[in-house]
């Protein structure tokens, strides 16, 4: 495993051939990505395809966290390599800044963002978390759920908490509800 | 019969991102066609590769293709149809620079027309005008000066418009629909992406036959004997795609599909792009299969032919000669089984008398 001190270009220049991906996973359930590190060089835009092929062939799900680079100008770069893998990605997370970016670049409303990127990319959960509103909108196949947490909270806790509960939450449309409420026992 | 196969974008096992560098481990698994993804506004940054490519498809048998729009909504309103064609332009522009023999395009969902006749010929208008379209593009004799150095542009043919078959119930695409279109529109060409097909048809496509059914199906309708398919597994369920899997964790599975097009698929051109999340490593899957079936059918040729000259020999019956054999085979069978039984008896009494 490859780790760099925080800010350190040596990130960019990693030897992404030393990732032993089927040991990083390790039967993971979920395997978390973010759209931004296919900017931070060649070698972490293997790293980061690399992994989700791997993730595939080792049964892990991939989450793609979508939101807007530090320079907003590389976002329809960082977009484009999602929609490549889109087929890879099992959840697909945006960032709420990203939404409306997002739409723009595709030229359709922010409102129905999710459902078309879900219907249209086969992904299976395509979802957003808005902490000023507390309101978590998650598209799926059994339909949309809508959801207001009872606390107020950073995007990534609701993502990890949704990711969290998602597999012990039960089947069905209440299951998913459950996972998306985020609540701690 | 010519098939073609490749992955849907950049082999992910590729190190480089470019198109070349993509096309060039491509020929390394022994692939030979690449389908461009320009689901996206394209960046002006990328027409360079894109013209390296073409050079490179152009001087090999290596065959380029294009996907357009990830969004596509044709049936819309005027707003989003005029918005789809706009990006279609982009992709057939970038289709006569990188020589792509399709062009692969999305109707989108059926809006506020009803699926039928009617809206198929509206359908059939809009990409008539596509077809129009590409061909103005390509060739265009006061141009021929400035695109020397890309040949392809005025000697090879303009890409054909492929029609997508599409996985949902409420997206335009089904068979019979993309088949009526292509036999109506010269210079389009069906799609006949298996995993859309299988989902709609909730879970048709299972046996050799219901392939044979199917290219039947196109063969009559259509008339043509060139196909473009794409392939990967599928989740679905009530009639619709849900998401695209790796071709083993699938009810949909290729050894039919290959069987089939050993078998029957002689007057047939096809090329098969795998879009599966496992892009080349299930492309090779394909290959892998497809060369089983041939070699098993080969065999199966080559027996019955030694059959026949060995009867005609002896003066036998060819199916009386066939029955002798498959009766022999059976008693080497039985006699092969015989003498495993008596040797693996012998370990299996130790252990008992280990455990024990």
């Amino acid at each position: 495993m490859h780790v760099s001190p925080e800010g350190s270009a040596g990130f960019a220049t990693m030897n992404q051939g030393n990732l032993d991906w089927r040991v990083a996973l390790d039967s993971a359930h979920w395997l978390v990505n973010s759209s931004s590190t296919v900017l931070e060089g060649d070698a972490p835009r293997g790293a980061w395809g690399a992994s989700m092929a791997f993730a595939e062939l080792e049964g892990s799900r991939s989450v793609m966290v979508v939101g807007v680079p530090e320079s907003p100008e590389l976002l329809a770069e960082a977009w484009g390599s999602v929609i490549e893998r889109i087929r890879q990605i099992h959840l697909l997370f945006f960032e709420s800044d990203a939404l409306g970016a997002i739409a723009e670049l595709e030229g359709i409303e922010p409102e129905s963002l999710l459902s078309s990127v879900r219907d249209r990319g086969l992904v299976p959960i395509v979802c957003s978390y808005d902490s000023e509103t507390r309101k978590a909108c998650v598209e799926h196949a059994l339909g949309s759920t809508e959801v207001l947490t009872s606390a107020t909270m950073a995007p990534e806790s609701w993502l990890a908490a949704f990711l969290c509960k998602l597999p012990l939450s039960g089947p069905g449309k209440l299951g998913l509800e459950k996972a998306a409420r985020a609540e701690t026992d | 019969m010519p098939l073609k196969l490749g992955p849907a974008g950049v082999p992910l096992s590729c190190k480089g991102r470019t198109i070349v560098e993509g096309m060039d481990d491509i020929t390394v698994l022994g692939l030979d066609a690449m389908e461009v993804q320009t689901v996206r506004t394209i960046q002006p940054q990328h027409f360079d590769q894109y013209w390296q490519a073409g050079i490179l498809s152009w001087n090999s048998d290596f065959e380029m293709n294009m996907h357009g729009p990830y969004y596509a909504e044709l049936l819309g309103s005027k707003r989003e149809r005029n918005r789809t064609l706009s990006k279609m332009e982009t992709s057939l522009q970038a289709g006569k620079i990188i020589n792509a023999r399709h062009l692969t395009f999305h109707v989108g969902p059926y809006g506020e027309c009803q699926p039928g006749s009617e809206t198929n010929e509206q359908v059939a208008n809009i990409l008539a005008g596509v077809v129009d379209r590409v061909r103005e593009v390509w060739g265009v004799a006061e141009e021929e000066e400035d695109y020397a150095a890309f040949p392809w542009v005025h000697e090879a043919e303009p890409s054909l418009v492929g029609v997508e078959t599409s996985g949902r119930q409420e997206l335009w695409g089904t068979v019979e629909e993309v088949l009526e279109v292509c036999n109506h529109v010269e210079g389009t060409v069906p799609v006949l992406n298996m995993g859309h097909i299988h989902a709609r048809g909730h879970g048709r496509l299972r046996t050799s036959e219901d392939y044979a059914e199917l290219f039947d199906q196109a063969r009559e309708t259509f008339g043509g004997s060139t196909f473009y398919c794409h392939f990967a597994g599928v989740e679905h369920r009530m009639g619709n795609a849900l998401h695209y899997t790796q071709i083993k964790k699938s009810d949909l599975k290729f050894e039919p599909f290959a069987e089939f097009l050993a078998e029957e698929g002689d007057w047939m051109d096809i090329t098969i792009i795998s879009d599966s999340p496992l892009l080349e490593h299930d492309a090779m899957y394909m290959l892998q299969h497809y060369d089983k079936a041939r070699q098993r059918l080969l065999e199966i040729r080559a027996r019955d032919e030694r059959r026949a000259k060995l009867a005609a020999q002896t003066g036998m019956d060819p199916e009386e000669l066939k029955r002798k054999e498959e009766e022999a085979a059976a008693a080497r069978k039985a006699q092969l089984a015989e003498e495993q039984g008596k040797t693996t008896k012998k370990p299996v009494k130790k252990t008992a008398a280990k455990g024990s």
